[in-house]
């Protein structure tokens, strides 16, 4: 877990984990232009970069937005839409291609939706109101589910009713940190360390129980390059 | 292989991502560092792992700790006796308290206790999870996840029980890029289905959410 980390502003910095020799710093503007210029020229090795560089995180977005289904499909949609759009012109800015990606993204997911919603309601109209089998129930994904919230439970019951109160107004409740930490006669320093022992602790138990990784990253090791 | 994206993501901030409560500039910087930072992906990860497993073992746990101290054979409900028939002559009392404590014996486990709490639900659409679990005795406030969708008002929600039959319906109120409603208890376990409809647009159906409702 990385909520041990002292992290007091709004950006933090974490160059440690990062500077490993395979990974590329962020381009700027420049390199964006070139990248973008060969991509309209139909270089392929420049495609592959682009692929190199975002098909982790289009992954990860449409996988947090839409869940694992038909994921590999959904990627490759998206990026092709991606390479057409910046081939087509439609990319004005190429220092702004990151921002362009995530629009293309999000339409892509509204997209996604849109389709799903609309062939639900499609087979509901066909069963003339009765509802289709819901197929968000997934039994690999529930049982880690349920595995996570059992170790959630240990760490529930190992700490004092106070302190879970505090979680439970701000995770569950969602009340303001300030709210909280005002009626909890509570300093903010206190407050987030309350928060980063749990997290550490659920990281802890968690590593030590579940021999496994969210079935999002067993999606994204099926990535090529990833 | 990612880039090198720095500064990361504070965790506050990740934080209130996850939780659907960072406004829609703030949102945005995100994503678009979180497209090509591994590192920040793996963090929100965990922090979606951490909020939901919270979500769903807090109410467990604090469900366990009101049932504590009441199901010690019979004390509250001697408690509760006592007070409630102190002025009355003791023959009737007694009866009353052997009628009062018939009848709770002979409900259902699931039926004897039912503590009242608010919970807030955070509906996706789509997103293949378990998070929509609530339960009969749960005061529900729902927020709906409107990705994909203008943040603007003119939305109707319905929920649908499995078998197509409206049982509430109401406003929704904006709550950054999320739609708030509470529809307080549900009656019955099942599977329901909350629908955003365009009020403008007669009703034309925007998203659906799966939602179960445990006893
Ligand atoms: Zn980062």
């Amino acid at each position: 877990m990385t909520s041990v980390r002292n992290d007091v502003g709004d950006a933090e910095s974490n160059s440690q984990s990062m500077s490993t020799p395979e990974t590329p710093s962020v381009p700027d503007g420049s390199q964006w232009r070139v990248l973008v210029e060969r991509i309209q020229s139909g270089d392929n090795s420049a495609m592959e970069e682009l692929y190199s560089l975002f098909s982790r995180g289009i992954r990860f977005y449409l996988c947090r937005q839409l869940g694992p289904q038909e994921l590999d499909d959904k990627v490759h949609d998206t990026f092709l839409i991606v390479v057409q759009a910046i081939q087509r012109g439609d990319l004005r800015e190429p220092e702004r291609l990151m921002g362009f990606i995530r629009t293309v993204v999000r339409r892509q997911v509204a997209a996604f939706i849109d389709n799903a919603v609309h062939s639900r309601r499609e087979q509901m109209d066909l069963e003339t109101g009765v509802s289709i089998a819901d197929n968000r129930q997934n039994p690999e994904q529930n049982a880690i589910i349920e595995q996570q919230a059992g170790i959630m439970k240990e760490v529930l019951d190992d700490i004092s009713s106070r302190d879970r109160e505090i979680l439970t107004r701000f995770y569950l409740h969602e009340q303001p940190q300030e709210q909280i930490c005002q009626e909890m006669n509570l300093s903010e320093t206190q407050f987030r360390l309350l928060k980063s022992r749990a997290k550490a602790r659920f990281g802890e138990l968690g590593r030590k129980k579940l021999n496994r990784k969210s079935l999002n990253k067993l999606s994204m090791r099926n990535t090529a390059g990833s | 292989m990612g880039i090198i994206l720095e500064p990361h993501v504070s965790e506050d901030t990740l934080e209130r991502y996850a939780m659907g409560l960072l406004p829609p500039p703030e949102a945005a910087r995100l994503e678009e560092h979180l497209l090509g930072c591994h590192l920040c992906q793996d963090r929100l990860q965990e922090t979606d792992d951490f909020i939901q497993a919270f979500r769903i073992a807090a109410p467990r746990v604090a469900e366990e700790e009101r049932l504590r101290p009441q199901t010690k054979p019979g004390e509250w409900l001697r408690a509760a006796l006592s007070g409630l028939f102190a002025w009355r002559p003791l023959p009737v009392a007694g009866a009353l308290a052997a009628i009062a404590l018939a009848v709770f014996l002979a409900m259902p486990d699931s039926q004897r206790i039912h503590p009242v709490q608010t919970r807030v639900l955070d509906l996706r659409a789509i997103r293949s999870d378990a998070s929509a679990i609530a339960r009969v005795s749960d005061q529900l406030t729902l927020r709906l996840d409107l990705e994909g969708l203008q943040p603007e008002s003119g939305y109707r929600v319905e929920i649908a029980a499995s078998n197509g039959r409206i049982v509430w319906s109401g406003e929704g109120k904006l709550e950054g890029p999320m739609l708030a409603v509470s529809p307080g208890t549900f009656d019955e376990p099942g599977f329901y289905w909350v629908r955003i409809v365009n009020a403008r647009q007669q009703g034309s159906l925007l998203r659906e959410y799966a939602l179960e409702i445990r006893n």
